[in-house]
C-alpha cells in the first residue's frame, strides 16, 4: 500500500492524470465525509471536496513522507474547510443568536444511539460557528488554545461554543428519540 | 464534564472512519480545473510575485545603465586628454596667482618643466579671446535629493544647497569642465570635511550595487589636474564587476539621495578623490511572538561591527580648496542660480560675505605643497535592540513578511585611525568626535522572505532600510539623520508551526 501511494505521488508530481484520479478515488470517501461534517450541505461539501483536492495536487511536493500521507491530505482538508467557512460566512445565516438553548437536566443521552451518517447530519445542522469547533475539537482532537487561533477567538468564546454545540446536539438526539418513541 | 467528555469520545469514534461518496460529478470539475494531463504545477509563488522579479530586473539594468552613463565622459576624457589643454576655454579677464598657486606642489612644478606649453594657466591666457566657454551640453548633472532633516536648521536657514556639483561636457566633447559651486561660508564647509558619518550619511542604495559607485571617478578640474600630460596618472579607475552585500552599508556617489549637506561632502571627496570601502559583519539574535496567526512582533539583540576605510590620495587643504574659484565677468549672480545651471568655469568665490561671485576670473589653485596621502580607517561597535511587527502572508513554501518597527541602538565602541603621514589637521578639519552620539533610535521597514526548509527549519533573507529618527552626529551646524539599506540572511527556528 505504501509502495502504491508512493508510486500514486510521484505519477501526481508529474502531473500524470491516471495518479491523480487514483489519489482521489483512495481519499474522496473519508474527505468527503470530513467535508460534510463541517459544511452545512452537500453543495458545499462538493466546494470544499473540489478545492481541496487542487490544493492538494498543488501543493504535494510540499508533502513529506515521514508522516502518512492521509494526515497531510486530511490537515489540508480541514484547512480548505474553514478557509470554505471564512469565505461564505456571510451567506450561511448564523442562527446562533435566534437557537434556544436547552439545558439538559435529564439523564445524560449519548451519541450511540445514531450511526455515523445520523450523526453527520445533525452535526451539519449545526449553526457554522458552533459546527466548526465541535468538529475541530472533538472530532480532530485539537484543543481549545489551537482553535482560538485557527478561527482567531478566544479561548473562552471556542468553550462557549463547543459547550453550545453540545447542548444543541443532546437536545437534536432527545428530540429523535422522543419522535421515535411516540 | 465526564459525560460531555464520553459524548466527545463517541462521537470521535463514530466519525473517526466515516465515509461517504461524493458524487461523480466532482472528479469532472476538479479534472476541468487541473492543467493539462502531463504538465507540472507551477509554483504559485512564481506566479503571484513575477511582478517582483521583472521589477528588480528593470532595476538592475536602470542602474547598470545609470552608473555606465556617468563613467562614460571620463573614458572620453582620457582619449583626448591633448586636446581638454588645447581647447581649454577662458574669459577675457586676467589670470591671478597662477604663479604662485603652485609654489608649494613639486608635481606641479615638474609636470610644467616637461610641458611648459601646456599649462592650462598659459592656454588660458593665450585663449583670452574666448569671452565665455563655449556652449556646452550639460550630460552628466549629478541628481540630489534633499532631505531636509539631513541638515542642521542652521544651515537649511543659509541656503537649502551647500553644494552643488555638475560635470559639464560639450557637444563635441573637445573640452570638458566641472563646476563647483557653494552657497555656504566655508565655516561650514570645514565642518562638513570628510569625516566618519558625512560618509555614513550617504549610505543609500541596494545591497546588489556596481562597486564602481562605490568610489568617486576621477576628477579632473582640479588645477593640477589640468596641467597634466598623458604620462600623468588617473589614479585608480573605477571598479568593476558587482558586490553583494550582507548588512553592507553602501555608498552612492553618482545618485545622492542626500542632504545638501552631503553634497558638501561630495564635493570634499571630489576635490580629493577619496576612496571609500565599507564593510558590515554583524550578528543579531531575534525572538518572535505570533499576536495572530499572521501577526508576529519581534525583539532581540543584535550586534555589528562596521568598519570603513576612506582614502584621499591628494588632500587639499579645505580653505584652499574652496578659494580655488574660477568665474566670469562682472555679475552678481543670486545664490539660487548658481552653478549648476551655468555653463563655464564658474563658481561662487566662498570667502566673499555677500556671497557673489567674484568681478574677475581667478585662480587660486589649491597649495598642493599640503597634498598628502590619507587614509582614516573608523570602526564601529553597535548593540541594536529592534522592536518590530511583521505581517505573514504565505505561499507554499514561502512566507512574504512585510515589518516595520523602531530599533534603540548605543554605540559601544567607536575608533577613529588615521593611517599615512597626514594629521587630521591637514585640511583644516578637526574631527568632532565629542559630536558623535552614543544612543540612536531608528525607524525600520523590512521585507523578508522565508523558504520552509523543514517543518521547523527555514532560510530567511530580505531588505532592511533604516533611518535614523535621532541625530548620530550632531554639532552647532549639523544635524546627521542617515539612512541605510541592507541585505541579511539566517535561518529561522519555529518552535510549533501551525498550518491554517
Amino acid at each position: 500500500m505504501q509502495k502504491e501511494e508512493s508510486k500514486i505521488i510521484k505519477g501526481c508530481l508529474k502531473g500524470k492524470r491516471d495518479d491523480q484520479r487514483a489519489l482521489y478515488e483512495l481519499y474522496k470517501s473519508r474527505t468527503y465525509a470530513l467535508c460534510l461534517r463541517y459544511a452545512h450541505c452537500p453543495a458545499d461539501a462538493e466546494d470544499m471536496l473540489q478545492d481541496g483536492f487542487i490544493k492538494i495536487y498543488r501543493d504535494l511536493h510540499q508533502y513529506k513522507p515521514e508522516a502518512p500521507l492521509a494526515f497531510w491530505i486530511r490537515r489540508v482538508m480541514i484547512n480548505t474547510a474553514l478557509e470554505h467557512i471564512r469565505k461564505h460566512r456571510k451567506k450561511e445565516a448564523n442562527d446562533s443568536d435566534n437557537m434556544r438553548i436547552l439545558q439538559l437536566e435529564t439523564e445524560e443521552k449519548t451519541f450511540s444511539e445514531l450511526n455515523a451518517q445520523e450523526l453527520r447530519q445533525r452535526i451539519s445542522e449545526l449553526p457554522v460557528d458552533f459546527r466548526t469547533v465541535f468538529n475541530l475539537y472533538a472530532i480532530e482532537g485539537y484543543s481549545h488554545p489551537e482553535i482560538a487561533e485557527m478561527l482567531e477567538i478566544s479561548v473562552a468564546n471556542s468553550k462557549v461554543r463547543l459547550n453550545r454545540a453540545r447542548n444543541i446536539l443532546k437536545r437534536s438526539i432527545i428530540e429523535t428519540n422522543q419522535y421515535y418513541t411516540l | 464534564m465526564k459525560a460531555e467528555r464520553n459524548m466527545d469520545a463517541q462521537a470521535r469514534k463514530l466519525l473517526h472512519k466515516d465515509a461517504a461518496a461524493p458524487p461523480d460529478a466532482v472528479w469532472a470539475r476538479i479534472e476541468a480545473q487541473l492543467p493539462a494531463a502531463g504538465t507540472r504545477f507551477i509554483p504559485f509563488f512564481l506566479i503571484k510575485y513575477a511582478w517582483l522579479g521583472v521589477a528588480l530586473a528593470v532595476f538592475t539594468f536602470a542602474g547598470w545603465w545609470f552608473f555606465e552613463s556617468q563613467t562614460l565622459p571620463f573614458r572620453h576624457e582620457k582619449m583626448h586628454s591633448e586636446r581638454i589643454h588645447q581647447a581649454a576655454p577662458s574669459n577675457n579677464s586676467e589670470i591671478e596667482n597662477s604663479e604662485t598657486a603652485y609654489t608649494g606642489s613639486e608635481k606641479y612644478a615638474a609636470t610644467k618643466e616637461a610641458n611648459p606649453a601646456k599649462d592650462i594657466h598659459a592656454s588660458l591666457a593665450e585663449n583670452a579671446q574666448i569671452s565665455n566657454f563655449p556652449s556646452g551640453k550639460l550630460v552628466n548633472m549629478r541628481a540630489q535629493l534633499s532631505h531636509p532633516k539631513s541638515i542642521s536648521n542652521i544651515a537649511n536657514l543659509d541656503t537649502l544647497s551647500i553644494t552643488k556639483i555638475s560635470d559639464i561636457y560639450t557637444n563635441n566633447q573637445d573640452y570638458f569642465a566641472k563646476a563647483y559651486s557653494t552657497t555656504e561660508h566655508r565655516n561650514i564647509i570645514s565642518d562638513m570635511a570628510p569625516r566618519d558619518y558625512s560618509s555614513l550619511s550617504e549610505s543609500a542604495g541596494l545591497s546588489f550595487t556596481p562597486l564602481k559607485s562605490m568610489q568617486p571617478a576621477q576628477h579632473l578640474s582640479t588645477p593640477e589636474l589640468w596641467s597634466r600630460t598623458e604620462d600623468v596618472d588617473f589614479g585608480p579607475q573605477p571598479l568593476r564587476g558587482w558586490s553583494i552585500g550582507v548588512f553592507a552599508d553602501l555608498r552612492s556617489t553618482s545618485l545622492n539621495i542626500s542632504s545638501a549637506r552631503e553634497g558638501s561632502s561630495q564635493l570634499v571627496d571630489s576635490l580629493n578623490s577619496a576612496e571609500m570601502a565599507s564593510a558590515n559583519f554583524g550578528g543579531a539574535i531575534s525572538i518572535g511572538y505570533h499576536l495572530k496567526p499572521k501577526w508576529r512582533i519581534s525583539s532581540g539583540l543584535a550586534f555589528a561591527k562596521w568598519c570603513r576605510t576612506t582614502k584621499y590620495p591628494i588632500l587639499f587643504s579645505v580653505s584652499d580648496a574652496y578659494e580655488g574659484t574660477l568665474a566670469t565677468a562682472d555679475q552678481t549672480i543670486p545664490l539660487e542660480q548658481n552653478i549648476i545651471s551655468a555653463t563655464g568655469f564658474q563658481t561662487v568665490n566662498v570667502n566673499a560675505p555677500s556671497q557673489t561671485l567674484i568681478n574677475t576670473q581667478q585662480i587660486i589653485p589649491p597649495d598642493t605643497s599640503l597634498a598628502k596621502q590619507l587614509e582614516i580607517e573608523e570602526c564601529y561597535s553597535l548593540l541594536q535592540i529592534p522592536l518590530l511587527i511583521e505581517y505573514h502572508h504565505s505561499a507554499g513554501r514561502f512566507n512574504f513578511l512585510p515589518g516595520a518597527g523602531v530599533a534603540y541602538e548605543y554605540v559601544l565602541k567607536r575608533s577613529t585611525n588615521v593611517i599615512g603621514s597626514a594629521s587630521q589637521e591637514l585640511d583644516g578639519t578637526v574631527m568632532h568626535q565629542e559630536a558623535s552620539q552614543k544612543n540612536f533610535l531608528s525607524f525600520i521597514a523590512t521585507l523578508h522572505v522565508e523558504y520552509q526548509l523543514t517543518e521547523h527549519l527555514s532560510f530567511r533573507t530580505g531588505a532592511n532600510y533604516k533611518a535614523w529618527l535621532t541625530p548620530v552626529y550632531q554639532s552647532d551646524l549639523i544635524q546627521t539623520y542617515p539612512r541605510v539599506v541592507s541585505v541579511d540572511a539566517g535561518i529561522i527556528y519555529t518552535f510549533q508551526r501551525k498550518y491554517l
